[in-house]
């Protein structure tokens, strides 16, 4: 009998976020031993410290000040308003620590699992090394998730420039600001330094913000943005920044015309790139600037190592992260025949901007170029009875089908959205025609009665 | 570079100490062999050499393979040709 070589872990899961965190759990619940390694100043990653959480906070508080403001208009008195960031900030500050990733640790360490603070670096593929130490284990996970992409603008590290990790911790409003990137994080941040009075331009490389979704669910958020203040630039790359006193000037161009803009803060919002600088070479784990590629298993090209969360993608969302790490987990406590794999058609996601933006499966364009001709249905939230109490219009959902009406894609745009998608999200997981949706009960006055319609119109 | 020993695993799984001047070398070397001034090729050894220590920094422990593949990375930016020979010296000589 050959000798079972021994190693330091059953597990060794490099990232302490929802990719790590969920398979870490499950495998060290199985009985197996169990360590994390993170590099991060705090345990958890980006979601509970810098990302979904700190900015959903903000958006409430934002959320009430821009109510507060309209107040008036349903006969509601404020008298003169005043936005106190720094205690925003607190409030802010009091939601992240109920996430408790201040105590993570000790968190892990009561399930089981060891902590190692450090950068993780294969050495070979059953090793890796971490602050000079090294660690062997049977199985690894790797969730180290994403970078900022930085694009290469003129002078731009000179002259400074701020990410969300930064922006969520701001203390004082700035007076102006540039977002470069229009995606849902530069829309999200540009609602929220839009709704506190900052004047914010957002610039965006491409025709449209938010580029992966339906064409009329951006041009409507670019609408909605603009008529609250925001002025958006699509089409446009900032090429030089400089600095003029204690301002920043950009130099951006449109096609052939160019301009420039004074402000007193830039955000840069263009994008993540996986982190994948950890010697996986040295692990024969196979990847390329999209991330670590998997199969449906999410185990890598090295058999034994698994991956989960932005790292790998095809969406760098918490939920898909927790979801990848829940399959790594099983996968890699069960045998062969137990395994469950990934299926990433309905997976919802969500830009949580004013109003939401939510979508789920396919884009009418994604239907066609898989050869499928769609029938669509549409609606605008303004013929539900909701839109008249709430005194709001701005909005749609719009349906894609497949010829026989089988739901395989939605978008919404609406208050709430966010919460919306999931009807159709179950619709499209169990494979239910539009008519079927459209002949349930919805119940008056909700925003969901205009899935229903647009289920309704769908032709 | 900051003040941290950094070890380098070899081929032949024993480790030694990351030398500076031995990187340099062989950066050095690649680019006179492929006919390099000598102001050239200093410029390029000196330059990827802090390519790679930035790279480094973070890392306490890397193999030789990476520093190879990272030096030859940076070698397609200055000089391909020269790359070439850096990465494949050992299967070539």
């Amino acid at each position: 009998m050959p000798k079972h070589p021994v190693y330091d872990y059953d597990l060794l899961v490099i990232g302490s976020g929802s990719g790590g965190n969920v398979a870490a759990n499950t495998v060290a619940k199985a009985g197996q031993k169990v360590a994390i390694v993170d590099e991060a100043p705090k345990l958890g990653g980006e979601c509970p410290n810098w990302a979904c959480v700190p900015t959903k906070a903000l958006l409430r508080a934002a959320e009430h000040y821009r109510m507060a403001k309209a107040a008036p208009d349903y006969g509601i008195d404020t008298g003169t308003l005043k936005v106190d960031y720094k205690r925003v900030k607190e409030y802010k500050d009091l939601v992240v620590s109920r996430t408790g990733t201040d105590k993570a640790e000790e968190f892990f360490n009561k399930n089981g699992i060891d902590v190692i603070r450090g950068h993780a670096h294969f050495i070979d593929e059953y090793t890796v090394s971490v602050a000079g130490k090294r660690y062997t284990a049977h199985k690894f996970l790797i969730a180290t998730g994403t970078s900022n992409f930085i694009p290469p603008i003129k002078d731009i590290e000179d002259i400074g420039y701020i990410t969300y990790e930064q922006a969520v911790e701001v203390g004082k409003l700035p007076k102006s600001m540039a977002v470069i990137g229009g995606g849902a994080v530069g829309c999200e941040f540009a609602t929220i330094f839009n709704t506190f009075d900052v004047n914010v331009t957002l610039f965006e490389a491409a025709s449209r913000l938010l580029s992966r979704e339906e064409p009329e669910t951006a041009d409507l958020t670019k609408a909605i943005m603009e008529k609250q203040g925001v002025r958006v630039e699509t089409d446009t790359i900032v090429e030089k920044v400089e600095k003029s006193g204690k301002q920043k000037v950009l130099h951006y161009r449109t096609g052939n015309k160019t301009g420039k803009l004074t402000v007193s803060e830039i955000l840069i919002a263009a994008g993540k790139r996986p982190n994948t600088e950890i010697g996986l070479e040295n692990a024969g784990v196979e990847y390329d600037k999209h991330g670590i590629t998997t199969n449906e298993y999410m185990q890598t090209s090295a058999k034994h190592i698994f991956a989960a969360g932005d790292v790998v993608g095809p969406y760098q969302f918490t939920h898909t992260a927790s979801y990848q790490s829940r399959i790594a987990g099983n996968n890699i406590t069960n045998r062969k025949d137990n395994w469950q794999a990934a299926d990433y058609h309905s997976i919802p996601r969500c830009v949580f901007v004013e109003p939401e933006v939510a979508s789920v499966g396919l884009t009418e364009a994604q239907v066609r170029e898989q050869g499928i001709t769609p029938r669509i249905g549409t609606a605008p939230i303004s013929q539900v009875g909701r839109s008249n109490t709430e005194n709001f219009k701005d909005g749609m959902v719009k349906v894609v089908t497949n010829q026989k009406g089988n739901i395989l894609g939605a978008s919404i745009i609406a208050p709430h959205a966010g919460e919306m998608i999931h009807e159709l999200a179950v619709a499209i997981n169990f494979d239910l025609h539009a008519h079927e949706i459209s002949h349930m009960v919805h119940a008056f006055p909700t925003w969901s009665e205009a899935i229903k319609v647009a289920c309704g119109n769908v032709k | 570079m900051a003040n941290k020993t950094k070890h380098i695993v070899k081929r032949g799984k024993h480790t030694e100490e990351y030398d500076q001047r031995k990187l340099y070398a062989s950066i050095y070397n690649a680019c006179i062999a492929v006919r390099c001034t000598d102001t050239e090729a200093e410029l390029i050894a000196e330059r990827i050499v802090q390519l790679v220590e930035e790279w480094l920094e973070p890392k306490h422990e890397v193999t030789s393979y990476d520093i190879t593949r990272i030096a030859s990375e940076h070698f397609q930016q200055y000089h391909p040709d020269a790359g070439y020979l850096y990465e494949h010296h050992r299967s070539i000589s």
